[in-house]
């Protein structure tokens, strides 16, 4: 065992060089195992796969691109107020007084008048569940949704959005779970499409961070799928994603509070918030 | 004004406090790590560059909330591409199985002449060799070779030894040779 241990310290040494470029020592106490292994260590490193600088340019000019439109600026310190502020609890306040004087601007303009003769459309809710082989989905009762506007109406804007255009809602199946990977969370998420157009979604689900209520750090994210989704006016759909409280470096995570927060959605190569209507949160003892 | 770890905190000073910089610079020095990370272990140039973009555009929105007093960005970032390719193996585990399977019945007997070929059927080999190992050995692997990390880095982000890290590097090395050796001999 210790003899192993000296090899395989010996032999990650030379693979250091190996790796830096350098001329490895194949001398001394070094035997025909470790000098097979560096030189198979050599072909692995050969046949390691380089990314086209053509990519590398594109995908920094998209990001940066991003910075400079300001979507996705990071904040270089956060005041007292502005950790007050990003409480989920008083983004969803904040969300709801915008809304309601949003909403009572364009009521008091006349936008939301009644027509004539009002027009209900009836759209299909789908229930998804993301499991680990795939995505299952079954239909779920009917239900009926006021169209907003008239047919033939142009799609929303995006710019212009200051109302939600996607309501999330999320459960847990507890409330307190034991501090172990054997009692997993259970979460359910629900997105209903609250404009009156049709909404469709590039990746879904949607990116996922489960966040440390002390730190206001993510602890483990779950990545956006790679379906494209689109919901009917009023139409929601239901996923459940299961966390078995190990975070991203596969560690069991600390006792304490914990919230989920969905990440930005890219709709039409533009980030809309999106929060939860009521914070999602659990603990872990 | 963000602060960066250790070499990269007198760099701060450097690259100012301007947040496009800062990221385009932190970009540039892990960007290729990231990519060799991910490709060795996923056997699709378009899915490995999918994926490279999901880390960097996690990575940009999280920005704000890295603390360099708690990791390294190297480790930081590198965590957030080992989530990201565990949660690609999650969504697509059947899509991969079925890969694996594919690549050894394709592995053909006679060596091809072009050169460029052998390369990647060498390459998707020794990754569906890898991919049969264990999740904590094909993560060595490709920190090691891929991401060009110390046993120092590995082992803090894994939360192993740097002399276990050591001894797992050394045994996965001569079983992925001795499993290709088999098969090119």
């Amino acid at each position: 065992m210790k003899k192993e241990s000296e090899e395989a310290k010996l032999f990650s040494e030379q693979l250091d060089r190996l790796l830096a470029g350098e001329e490895i020592k194949t001398g001394g106490e070094m035997n025909d195992d470790i000098r097979q292994a560096l030189n198979f260590a050599g072909e692995i490193k050969a046949m390691r796969s380089e990314p086209s600088p053509q990519y590398q340019a594109l995908l920094k000019n998209k990001l940066l691109a991003r910075i400079h439109a300001g979507e996705a600026e990071p904040e270089q310190k956060l005041s007292w107020l502005d950790k007050f502020v990003r409480q989920p609890v008083w983004r969803t306040v904040t969300a709801v007084v915008v809304i309601a004087i949003i909403s009572g601007i364009i009521w008091a303009a006349g936008f939301f008048k009644a027509p004539q003769s009002p027009e209900v459309t009836s759209e299909r809710n789908q229930t998804m569940t993301a499991t680990d082989t795939g995505i299952a989905m079954a239909p779920a009762p009917v239900t009926s949704a006021p169209a907003l506007k008239a047919a033939g109406a142009a799609p929303p804007s995006f710019e212009a959005a200051a109302v939600p255009l996607l309501q999330a809602s999320g459960t847990t199946d507890k409330i307190v779970y034991t501090n172990s990977s054997s009692d997993p969370v259970n979460i359910t998420i629900t997105l209903e499409n609250v404009t009156g157009q049709p909404l469709s979604i590039p990746q879904y689900p949607p990116i996922l961070s489960l966040m440390q209520s002390a730190t206001m750090q993510p602890v483990y994210t779950f990545m956006a799928g790679n379906i494209a989704e689109t919901l009917a006016p009023g139409a929601s759909v239901t996923y459940s994603v299961t966390w078995d409280q190990l975070d991203a470096g596969g560690h069991l995570v600390a006792p304490g509070n914990y919230y989920l927060e969905l990440e930005d959605l890219d709709l039409q190569d533009q980030a809309i918030k999106l929060n939860f209507a009521s914070p999602v949160q659990f603990e872990i003892q | 004004m963000l602060s960066l770890n250790s070499g990269q905190v007198t760099e701060n000073k450097k690259i100012g406090t301007n947040t496009a910089d800062a990221f385009a610079r932190l970009y540039e020095e892990h960007f290729t790590k990231v990519y060799r990370y991910i490709s060795y272990q996923i056997d699709d140039t378009a899915i490995v560059e999918d994926l490279t973009s999901s880390v960097f555009e996690k990575a940009l929105t999280k920005f704000h909330s890295y603390d360099a007093g708690k990791a390294a960005f190297s480790t930081w970032v590198m965590s957030i591409a080992r989530n990201t390719v565990m949660d690609h193996y999650r969504i697509n585990r059947k899509e991969l199985n079925m890969k694996i399977e594919n690549i050894r019945s394709a592995v053909p007997d006679d060596p091809s002449p072009d050169d460029a070929m052998v390369k990647d059927e060498d390459i998707s080999l020794l990754r569906s060799y890898l991919s049969k190992m264990s999740k904590q050995e094909q993560d060595i692997i490709s920190f090691k070779f891929g991401a060009e990390m110390t046993n120092r880095q590995i082992a803090k982000t894994l939360g192993l030894s740097e002399s276990n890290v050591a001894v797992i590097i050394f045994r996965a090395v001569r079983k992925l040779r001795d499993q290709y050796r088999g098969v090119t001999a």
